[in-house]
């Protein structure tokens, strides 16, 4: 899938509802979800199912799997890899 | 347009024998598809992130582009000329393994959870290493992070600076850079501690000359330091990070000994150079070099990349961490390496061209050395883990788990993994295969470095998505 896929041009800047734990966010389409997590001071993505310590994104680039979190189609993402899209709903894994 | 449709019409002319893939869309694998491209050849590039662009181009979003302008806009430049010249990019997909046959890909697509196999003539493997880490007590603090995303913050993504405050910490010159941006990025860096002497002047100094560019690189980034009074301390081991309201305080030693240093910040930024995402070329059994003191292995490759697989090439980081420009080069010499396999003897006059890439990678290669020797590890610069440490991340297993098991006289890493969990997590051993290695060698001096063995799923897929693809039965000609 390309990338024009998940966000056109068109979209790019429009406000969209976006969803972190059940706590409701305004962000702009196409935007970088790690960008804006630490922007609005959310330093917690995941709890550790063995520590039950929170997480957050330490490398950045899809390696740490810290920053793993479900979409509300229940698929798993890294945010550090992933644009913000129209309508998103995140829940730690864990949570 | 004239020259797209001729390049159209030599695309159609193209036998399905020479379709390449490849595997990461940084500088390396971008400039190995730009060249083959350019002279009709079937390209697709996989790549794990929402654009091509790899670390070094990762591209900013739209909106913080129309706000801030470009950033290195060379890699724009690259990235837009592969996709007018026709490849097939697939993004957000990562290769999870490998058909036994070693001629397909098994590719998922992280967006919508569902895998198909990508197959391949010849295969450029151009998946790039990340940064190496060693824990410390709280490395699981959500302060901590790795240079490179401190860099990506606020470089990519821009973030708003005000009142953030970071020290840096680890080895290389990645930290001077990362530096460099973060001061530019208007954040206050509360001093780069190498763990290394690289910069004491001493009789290998010299070979430095023969770099000059690099040199004046160097007295740049350490002339923004100094301006801005920020210490940079060497022999620094870092021991532990405790979290202290908004901020951390980090606790440093001193290899020489000495008491305990203590510094104050918002957020750490640690890493200990970088290492190869080489698991796929472990999949394919291309032969090794000796592994790194870390128990890391770069795969053994001529000057075009090739591997000991046939059609099988390495460039890039995946090969040797030695910076951007020598990756480009890698991607270029791979890419008119293959030209010459498919269109027989080469002409003249890209003879000479690929003469002076070759001169060209030679000298990024030298420098890559120089560096690694100035940097160089001893396994003295990793301190022995407190019993609290948590060592695997991912699995919660604390450095005290490690005593029955490293007290074997002959210790490996399979061994230690199955007796404790440690590396069977969702990172795969990533993050803390390293610090296992060192600290089992530091153990069983007997014990020859390595990593975790692969097997895949290279990364962690659904079953569904694994499922599905079986379902598709043995066709290893799908179509991307």
């Amino acid at each position: 899938m390309n990338v024009d896929d998940v966000a056109s041009d068109d979209e790019i800047r429009q406000v969209t509802p976006l969803i972190v734990n059940g706590r409701k966010y305004e962000a702009y389409v196409g935007e970088s979800l790690l960008g804006f997590f630490f922007e609005n001071n959310i330093l917690s993505t995941s709890i550790n199912l063995v520590t039950e310590e929170a997480r957050f994104a330490v490398c950045g680039m899809g390696i740490c799997s810290e920053c793993e979190m479900v979409d509300e189609n229940g698929l798993i993402l890294r945010i550090c890899q992933t644009r913000i899209r129209q309508n998103m709903t995140l829940t730690s894994r864990g949570a | 347009m004239a020259s797209e449709s001729r390049l159209r019409g030599r695309y159609s002319e193209m036998k399905a024998t020479n379709h390449v893939v490849i595997v990461g869309g940084g500088p390396a694998g971008l400039a190995a598809a730009e060249t083959l491209a350019r002279s009709g050849v079937l390209v697709t590039i996989i790549d794990e992130n929402p654009d091509l662009g790899g670390q070094y181009y990762r591209r900013r979003t739209k909106g913080t582009t129309d706000q801030l302008g470009d950033y290195r806009i060379d890699g724009t430049h690259l990235i837009n000329s592969v996709k007018k010249l026709g490849c097939t990019v697939l993004t957000d997909s990562y290769v999870w393994g490998i058909s036994n046959d070693k001629h397909s890909l098994l590719v998922e697509n992280s967006l919508v959870g569902k895998s198909s196999r990508v197959s391949f003539d010849y295969l450029i493997v151009a998946s790039g290493g990340h940064e190496i880490h060693y824990p410390f007590s709280n490395w699981q603090s959500t302060k901590v992070m790795t240079p490179g995303m401190l860099s990506r913050l606020v470089t990519i993504d821009a973030i708003e600076p005000i009142g953030r405050r970071a020290i840096l910490v680890g080895s290389g010159p990645f930290l001077l850079a990362v530096a460099s941006h973060l001061i530019d990025s208007g954040v206050a860096v509360d001093g780069v501690f190498e763990v290394t002497r690289p910069y004491r002047v001493t009789k290998f100094s010299i070979f430095a000359l023969f770099f000059p560019g690099k040199c004046l690189l160097f007295l740049h980034y350490r002339f923004k330091l100094l301006k801005n009074g920020v210490k940079l301390a060497q022999g620094s081991r870092l021991r532990s990070v405790q979290d202290s309201g908004d901020g951390i305080i980090a606790t440093f030693d001193n290899k020489s000994g000495g008491e305990s240093v203590l510094v104050e910040s918002q957020l750490l930024g640690v890493g200990y150079g970088f290492r190869p995402n080489s698991e796929l070329l472990e999949a394919l059994n291309v032969t090794r070099e000796e592994p790194t003191i870390f128990g890391h292995f770069y795969p053994k490759v001529d000057r075009f990349g090739r591997t000991s697989q046939a059609n099988v090439f390495a460039v890039g980081e995946v090969s040797g961490i030695e910076g951007f420009k020598s990756a480009i080069f890698g991607g270029v010499l791979s890419g008119e390496r293959i030209l010459r396999d498919i269109k027989g003897s080469q002409g003249l006059k890209s003879a000479l061209i690929t003469w002076v890439h070759q001169l060209r990678s030679i000298y990024e290669e030298a420098f890559a050395k120089f560096l690694k020797k100035l940097y160089q590890f001893d396994l003295e610069d990793f301190p022995n883990l407190d019993s609290g440490v948590l060592l695997c991340r991912c699995e919660g297993i604390y450095a005290s788990e490690l005593d029955g098991v490293l007290s074997q006289s002959e210790s490996d890493m399979a061994y230690v993994k199955s007796e404790t969990r440690i590396g069977m997590g969702l990172c795969q051993g990533r993050m803390c295969g390293t610090a296992l290695n060192i600290l089992v060698k530091k153990k069983c001096p007997k014990f020859v470095s390595s990593g975790f063995s692969v097997r895949m799923p290279f990364r962690p897929v659904t079953i569904g998505s694994v499922i599905e693809l079986e379902s598709v039965g043995t066709r290893d000609d799908i179509d991307v």
